[in-house]
């Protein structure tokens, strides 16, 4: 932690260059300034070619190191739109792997438990066959009886172990590619953004709470939805009130990107803060728990950062606290919002004051949203309009369009 | 919303740090899940949340600097029934600070916001 | 003493009334607890007439994006509201309420601006 403490980013003043207007337009005349199609979130047949071509063949984030109770331990994640149940487990040394949870008998879901210590075997309760953490298969009963190896149909027990799934973890982050033929690395995947955020002290902030929340919205809509800070003096009480402070506005009270950048498939933007700006009775008694007023400590680019991880995750900042968003479809209409905090380990217990309040307010905001969520995609499924309009402080939505768009493009050709 | 109350699960009463005895009548809000401190928020007459509220604002600036001797790992448990004690304010800081009410004005159910590290093993299984 | 605005009875304790003096534009005046408060009716963010709007202690709420003021400043006090709105001074004699003459010039330049 000693490393960084020191602030780094000061709260800046007000965004003088950002009243430029079509700024994000001049920066990326490549993404125009079209509509956007309503039928990308309400057709199953766009649903599909998603299924097939976006999440069957990209790196997904499903966890992180957090998500295990320590060296030797496992946990599953099933994933709706893949059809996919993985186990994934942290071995003794440290070695994290997935694997369909499958087993090689009669294709019985292994493991039925979400997670936990690693069990001596993992032990299939259809007949028993037992599996090790690699993966391997180590124990059938009345083995005899099986053709193992006899001929070249029949597979011998060392080619019968769980079928892997290339996983690969970055900064902690556990990602896994369910196209088993597919060549591209994480790090390739991750490119400028994985590049950006290589000295980024992930060690020093812990998982503290997780929300998964049932959204009745298609997940682009959900992304979309948070992928940009032109609703936040708008939408509830708490937008409006948070919309004045975390997030500087300019002299109408609009939100102004402080910065925005494509990062191959992905992308960057952040937000100032508004120094003028005066917080609660209660914000303003809690910054005194901490030295420095509960202020940025971390090597972050701005007071607020919301990176979107292509396809699905977003990775973001506000100030010392971390979230992550993973967007699960579950079909055209329905979604699972999965939403991570972490904190800085507390130095004294006022800390933990200050992160529990920072907590409650976002969790509430993020509670007024899943609301404007579910009304967007009452909207949307009306099909009043066949396109709906982006301004230029929602760039970050076009940008994801597109890459989307070009990303399935590709796999098409692929 | 009175008979709402009978949901809220009373805790077994939990010392406060001695400087902070005065507080005790407010045990009823020391409570240690996310949940049973949303319960509360939501059904709780508002007007005992302000009385709750006004109290502990005055006492803030001293259980802040109190928190702030203690080191941040493994709290005594009569330190960490003043965080929850704290832990409850916040919520009733939304009530009485933005939304004039428990509930979340024009959003949803907070109860869908419970974090499920509270509710024992957690896997990726979604929904 | 400026021009006539409107009856103290016409606003209770916790009510705002808008007016409408020749010349010049809307008004909104506010009782909070006894005292009056004037101010322009425009909110300074949308094109809506705060005397549409609640008030909150001493807040005027916008009707449209919910913004706030502080009928005492005119200080913008909740977002998306920012630039504040004008306040103007006003008198009480025989039950009756009056711009001063010094707000009603200046209501009447922001009219001409």
């Amino acid at each position: 932690m000693t490393e960084v403490k020191e602030r780094i980013n000061p709260p800046l003043d007000a965004p003088d260059a950002a009243e430029e207007q079509y700024r994000w337009n001049r920066r990326y005349p490549e993404l125009g300034t079209g509509p956007i199609t309503t039928d990308r979130f309400l057709s199953e047949e766009h649903f599909e070619r998603e299924r097939k071509l976006v999440f069957g063949k990209s790196w997904l984030n499903i966890g992180s190191v957090h998500d295990f109770s320590g060296n030797g331990s496992f946990f599953v994640r099933d994933i709706a739109v893949l059809d996919v149940s993985l186990l994934v487990v942290q071995d003794e040394q440290g070695t994290v792997r997935a694997f369909h949870n499958v087993c090689s008998h009669r294709g019985n879901k292994l493991v039925w438990e979400k997670s936990g210590p690693c069990p001596y075997l993992f032990a299939c309760r259809f007949h028993g066959w037992g599996y090790k953490q690699d993966g391997a298969l180590a124990s059938v009963p009345d083995e005899g009886e099986f053709h193992f190896g006899s001929d070249d149909k029949n597979p011998g027990k060392d080619g019968l172990g769980m079928v892997p799934v290339r996983t690969e973890v970055w900064k902690g982050f556990i990602f896994v590619n369910l196209d088993a033929s597919g060549t591209d690395s994480l790090a390739e995947h991750l490119g400028p953004l994985g590049e950006s955020l290589k000295d980024f002290p992930f060690d020093a902030l812990e998982l503290r709470h997780r929300y998964d929340v049932s959204d009745e919205a298609n997940w682009k809509v959900i992304l979309d939805a948070q992928n940009e800070i032109y609703h936040l003096p708008m939408l509830a009480p708490l937008h409006r009130f948070l919309g004045g402070g975390a997030f500087a506005t300019n002299e109408d009270g609009y939100t102004r990107l402080l910065d925005f950048e494509r990062l191959g498939l992905h992308t960057v933007f952040t937000s100032d803060s508004d120094i003028e700006w005066v917080d609660t009775p209660m914000r303003t008694a809690v910054a005194k728990a901490h030295p420095d007023g509960g202020l940025t400590t971390l090597p972050i680019r701005g007071p607020f950062v919301f990176h979107v991880l292509f396809p699905n995750m977003v990775l973001g900042f506000l100030g010392d606290f971390m979230f992550t968003y993973n967007v699960w479809p579950e079909s055209v209409d329905k979604s699972v919002w999965e939403i991570r905090m972490h904190f800085p380990r507390p130095d004294t217990l006022a800390d933990r004051v200050i992160h529990d309040l920072m907590k409650v307010r976002f969790r509430d905001l993020l509670c007024e949203d899943v609301t404007g969520h579910a009304a967007l995609q009452v909207g949307l499924k009306s099909r009043a309009r066949d396109v709906f309009v982006v301004g230029d402080q929602e760039v970050q939505i076009r940008s994801f369009h597109q890459n989307l768009d070009e990303y399935m493009e590709r796999g098409n050709r692929g | 919303m009175a008979e709402k109350t009978a949901q809220i699960t009373t805790e077994p009463a939990v010392a406060l740090p001695e400087r902070f005895t005065g507080l005790v009548r407010f045990s009823d809000w020391i409570v240690s899940t996310e949940a049973g401190r949303i319960e509360r928020r939501l059904t709780v007459e508002m007007a005992a949340c302000r009385e709750f509220y006004d109290a502990m604002m005055v006492e803030l600036d001293d259980i802040i600097t109190y928190l702030r001797t203690r080191p941040g790992a493994d709290p005594s448990p009569q330190d960490q029934a003043l965080l929850n004690l704290v832990f409850s304010l916040h919520e009733v800081a939304q009530a009485v600070e933005i939304y004039d009410q428990g509930a979340v004005v024009d959003g949803a159910d907070v109860r869908l916001f419970t974090s499920v590290l509270e509710r024992g093993p957690v896997g990726g299984t979604n929904g | 003493m400026g021009p006539f605005l409107c009856t103290t009875s016409d606003v209770p304790e916790g009510g705002r009334k808008s007016v409408q003096p020749e010349s010049l534009p809307e008004l909104v005046v506010c009782n909070v607890a006894g005292t009056f408060y004037v101010l322009a009716a425009t909110c300074s963010h949308g094109e809506a007439s705060l005397a549409a709007g609640r008030l909150l202690g001493c807040e005027l709420e916008c009707p449209l994006h919910a913004g706030r003021f502080d009928v005492t400043t005119g200080g913008a006090t909740r977002r998306p509201a920012k630039k504040p709105v004008e306040t103007y001074q006003c008198v009480e004699q025989d039950g009756g309420l009056y711009l001063t003459d010094a707000a009603s010039s200046a209501a009447s330049a922001s009219q001409a601006a």
